[in-house]
């Protein structure tokens, strides 16, 4: 019953007034930072860093890991009601929480992404205090031809992220991979299509793309078709889901809390990752698949509840061996330094009572955040009756000082507007930026992964290891199957098309 | 919808021949042992590929489909055009002129674009939203932004 | 009303560019060494917040502050593998409200590689050095190599057999063990990784046989990791009995330095306020125990003009492994 003996210890060390105090301030700034646009928890967790030198070290890391997770609470507010990311795990939630939007449903979207989150995160936990040292030697065996072979499992899901053309989905995903190419190319150490440029130098970052591409891509495309109110005059309908979307929304939730959880562990797949998978993954599932992109509550559900779940996994490799999963995680290695604590395998019988008091912590916290987020849903749902010509102004200020605080560079800016015309300009023709979005995000990585893998000597070094030639089936196997029944559907909308 | 696919398929034929001609600039290495440029390479010559496809598939339907033109009217696009270059301007000058007078003048100048008519208004919520983002970023969440001349 | 917006549009953007510039170019002040520090100094540090480094330059500017009796303000301005950084400190106005940290590989790698709109000798003037950054070889600690000598003689006799990883092909560690191993004359596949955590998960993980980066203190005191060689001139306090680079008898210099740097430029006499102010720093009780028990930096000492003659040898004989490399490929 050690199990117990470690709870009692950590919701004692949660629970003095202090830290519950710390944990509170923790997931509110959290949530004020996910909902704003480009500032995430990076950039928040390092400036605050400084504050927390003269703090307790548990409280201190109560508070920056509340401002980690509770971000991916706030994150999806924006991308549901206006159709801005509001953070990079969040991007995949404009598709249908957008929509839902457009259709009077943002309550039901905003709600279900609190439940999904709270469900997703607190089954992390549990999977994180229960199976941290096992998984951390799952994500050992990930050497490079593992890395690429979820790589190409990864991409294989652009064909599920494809609401259109399947064509013009493909042609983005290539697209997004030519883009992913931008910048110094690490196995050669020689610059690609940087034209000189040094912020170039680093690749075009997530985020501004993300941001331009969703965000003043449709920003650009209402303010062309001069619309002023009509896009969000729909009447706003009920704030909570309803019975009918809880049942349809209770597998995705399931899978999205194993999707993230299994794929957060991995350093580098990173929270965004199990987003699309998750999506993809209902897509493939659904007896519906093309209502996707349309509106449906499953396709807020499962990527909301995958990055919150990923968010407790991507803590197992920094806690148990100190090396942090992402950036986030390397900022709160920062923050652990500098209180003279270093995270590793023996962090837990150093300071079991930072380690239980940090995991208990993530409980309430995840508790406080349901409760702050629900009535929050009221408010969000009224910025939709501000005049679209006062809105949109507000919007782009939001993209535009969240996009600079990234790198305090201002060619992020430009990179932001720039990609914001190529957003507007796909919309115009057709073009899909969810695809884009996720090759740019796997591109460098599957690039780097197969040239690693191919260093070692071997040409069919992915075939020889299991847990790659597993993947590399399961991915032949889903780019094969849906191809015969899309076959035979696109032949009748070609047919009606012709007549 | 035809002319979408015409000129989307021109843009990424376009895209697709620059970007190969600039990666055969990288090293192509060999299958085994591949360079820079192999990636590059072969993601060009797959979107000339695709974008040919789309191009036929334009003009396959152009014959007996009505064309529809994908943008609206002129003076739409004039206005995507200032704000386009109202943010890049801003962001030229954001580092000089600092955080306040900057969102000060991205707001009023995005509603005029907007045509938000009456004066008070555009000057009343560029104003208290400039309070308010210095409260928020500066004063709560201390992010490091651009002080400018006024040095605040 | 709405008529007079639509028509003036041009107009009004045209004067508030106008209004911006004339504003930029009017914002000029003289500065009097006598009264420095009189407003708050910018510390342009080239990292992520949170990077160990970032943390260093943040921990002696806390006690350069109380010293100078002004406020520093510190900069992040990551990205371009640090040279974004450098530049912004190159290129500040010198008058000395604007230093910064002068990251290692912006300073001797970056400018090397690529054409950047600085010259690390000319436009930089080093202030102080306040430390060192470690890095070393490190193996697992079931690897059956117990010392460098163990690990060269099996690379000798097993060509191409060894791999190891480093955070890329334009780092100062690669190009140290690069020379170590062409000195020896070793063939060691070079398996480059985007960051240095994705490095070590392969090492744990059984991928490749040794990784050349900073010390990962957890895994080795876990007895995860070994070290068999420090990458530094200086011996690690913490380290007495691994060997460094010398010992070995290679004589490459490794300036991982932790320093204060400046634009050229700025009046002798601000420089020498400066200096003093971070030397004194140095000596504060925060920033050795900032420094020796949280982030386990070794504090070293070097003075404007010796940093500076340092500096000038670090980058000169950087140049010549560079070129005798070849072009990077």
């Amino acid at each position: 019953m050690d199990i117990i003996n470690h709870l009692v210890l950590g919701f004692s060390v949660a629970l003095t007034p202090t830290n519950l105090f710390f944990c509170f301030l923790g997931v509110l700034i959290g949530t004020l930072i996910g909902v704003l646009p480009g500032i995430g928890p990076v950039a928040t967790i390092s400036i605050l860093l400084p504050v927390t030198f003269g703090m307790e070290p548990v409280a201190s890391i109560i508070m920056l890991a509340g401002v980690y997770y509770g971000a991916m609470y706030g994150g999806s507010t924006t991308s549901i009601l206006v159709n801005l990311p509001g953070e990079a795990a969040s991007i995949i939630t404009c598709l249908d929480g957008y929509q839902m939007a457009r259709k009077g449903r943002a309550g039901p979207a905003l709600g279900i992404s609190a439940m999904g989150s709270f469900i997703g995160g607190t089954v992390s936990i549990i999977g994180l205090m229960v199976l941290a040292p096992p998984l951390a030697m799952l994500a050992l065996k990930f050497g490079p031809p593992e890395y690429f072979s979820l790589m190409v499992f990864g991409l294989t899901m652009v064909t599920y992220l494809c609401v259109g053309s399947l064509i013009k989905g493909l042609t983005m995903a290539l697209a997004g991979i030519a883009v992913s190419t931008i910048g110094q190319d690490p196995i050669s150490g020689i610059t690609r299509f940087t034209f000189g440029s040094l912020t170039l130098m680093d690749g075009v970052g997530i985020v501004p793309v993300a941001m331009g591409v969703f965000g003043i891509g449709e920003i650009l495309a209402n303010i062309e078709a001069n619309i002023k109110q009509e896009v969000y005059s729909a009447k706003i309908g009920s704030l909570f889901p309803t019975a009918k979307d809880w049942i349809a929304c209770k597998w995705p939730v399931i899978r999205g809390t194993v999707i993230g959880f299994f794929m957060g562990i991995l350093p580098g797949a990173g929270t965004v990752m199990p987003t699309f998978i998750a999506y993809s993954v209902e897509r493939r599932l659904s007896r519906n698949p093309e209502k996707f992109g349309t509106g449906v509550i499953e396709g807020v559900a499962s990527p909301e509840t995958a990055n919150n779940a990923a968010t407790g996994s991507s803590m197992i490799t920094l806690l148990s061996l100190g090396i942090p999963a992402n950036l986030t995680m390397a900022v709160l290695l920062g923050a652990f330094i500098s209180h003279g604590i270093q995270p590793g395998p023996l962090l837990i019988t150093r300071y079991p009572a930072l380690f239980w008091g940090t995991i208990a912590s993530m409980y309430i916290g995840n508790a406080m955040l349901l409760v702050l987020n629900l009535p929050l849903i009221g408010i969000w749902v009224k910025i939709l009756k501000i005049p679209y010509n006062v809105l949109f102004p507000l919007i782009l200020l939001f993209c535009f000082l969240g996009v600079y605080s990234l790198n305090q560079n201002i060619y992020e800016i430009v990179i932001m507007v720039g990609f914001g015309v190529f957003g507007y300009l796909m919309r115009k023709f057709g073009f899909e930026g969810a695809p884009f979005l996720l090759a740019l995000l796997l591109g460098p990585m599957m690039e780097i992964a197969f040239r690693q893998s191919l260093l070692y000597g071997d040409p069919f070094i992915f075939f020889k290891r299991s847990i790659s030639v597993t993947l590399l089936i399961v991915s032949l196997f889903l780019l094969i199957t849906p191809l015969f029944p899309k076959i035979a559907q696109r032949r009748e909308i070609l047919q009606e098309l012709e007549d | 919808m035809r002319y979408s696919e015409i000129i989307g398929g021109i843009f990424w034929l376009l895209f697709g021949i620059l970007f190969t001609i600039l990666a055969t600039g990288y090293q192509f290495g060999s299958v085994t042992q591949p360079g820079p440029g192999f990636l590059p390479l072969g993601v060009g010559l797959l979107i000339i590929a695709f974008s040919l496809i789309i191009l036929g598939q334009g003009l396959k339907f152009f014959k007996n489909r009505e064309a529809v033109v994908p943008f609206s009217k002129p003076g739409g696009l004039k206005k995507v055009a200032y704000t386009v270059l109202l943010l890049l301007v801003l962001g030229f000058l954001f580092e000089e002129v600092g955080l306040l007078v900057t969102v000060f003048l991205l707001l009023a100048i995005s509603m005029l674009v907007a045509e938000v008519k009456s004066w008070k208004r555009i000057i009343f919520v560029a104003l208290v939203t400039t309070l308010g983002v210095y409260i928020l970023f500066v004063l709560l969440l201390s992010q490091q932004l651009p002080r400018g001349f006024l040095s605040i | 009303m709405k008529q007079l917006l639509c028509t003036k549009k041009p107009a009004i953007f045209l004067a508030v560019g106008l209004a911006l510039f004339w504003v930029k170019s009017g914002y000029a002040q003289q500065e009097d060494v006598a009264k420095y520090p009189s407003r708050p100094i910018t510390l342009i540090i080239p990292l992520l917040a949170g990077a160990p480094g970032d943390i260093a330059a943040r921990l002696i500017s806390k006690d350069a502050e109380r010293i100078l009796g002004q406020p520093i303000v510190p900069a992040n301005k990551p990205g371009g593998a640090t040279s974004i950084g450098v530049a912004a400190i190159a290129k500040a106005k010198p008058d000395g409200y604007t230093i910064g940290y002068g990251a290692h590989s912006g300073v001797f790698i970056g400018p090397l590689l690529e054409k950047l709109p600085y010259h690390p000798l000319k436009d930089l003037k080093p202030i102080i050095q306040f430390g060192n950054s470690l890095f070393s070889v490190a193996v697992r600690t079931d690897s059956p190599f117990k010392s460098f000598k163990d690990l060269t003689s099996y690379a000798r006799q097993n060509p191409k057999k060894l791999t190891y990883a480093s955070t890329g092909t334009t780092s100062m560690q690669y190009f140290v063990v690069n020379q170590v191993f062409k000195k020896e004359k070793l063939e060691v596949t070079h398996i480059p990784f985007k960051g240095s955590p994705e490095g070590h998960v392969s090492l744990l993980g059984g991928h490749i046989d040794f990784i050349v980066d900073t010390i990962v203190y957890p895994l080795v005191e876990a007895g995860k990791e070994r070290t068999l060689l420090i990458l530094n001139d200086q011996r690690a306090e913490e380290f007495p009995n691994i060997p460094i680079l010398k010992d070995l008898g290679y004589d490459i210099p490794t300036p991982m330095i932790l320093n204060i740097m400046g634009p050229t430029g700025i009046p002798d006499g601000i420089i020498k306020k400066l200096e003093d102010a971070f030397t004194k720093a140095m000596k504060e009780p925060g920033f050795i125990k900032g420094m020796k028990e949280n982030l386990r930096f070794p504090i070293f000492y070097r003075n404007s003009r010796d940093l500076g003659e340092y500096v000038t040898r670090g980058f000169e004989t950087y140049e010549k492994i560079l070129k005798e490399m070849g072009p990077v490929k």
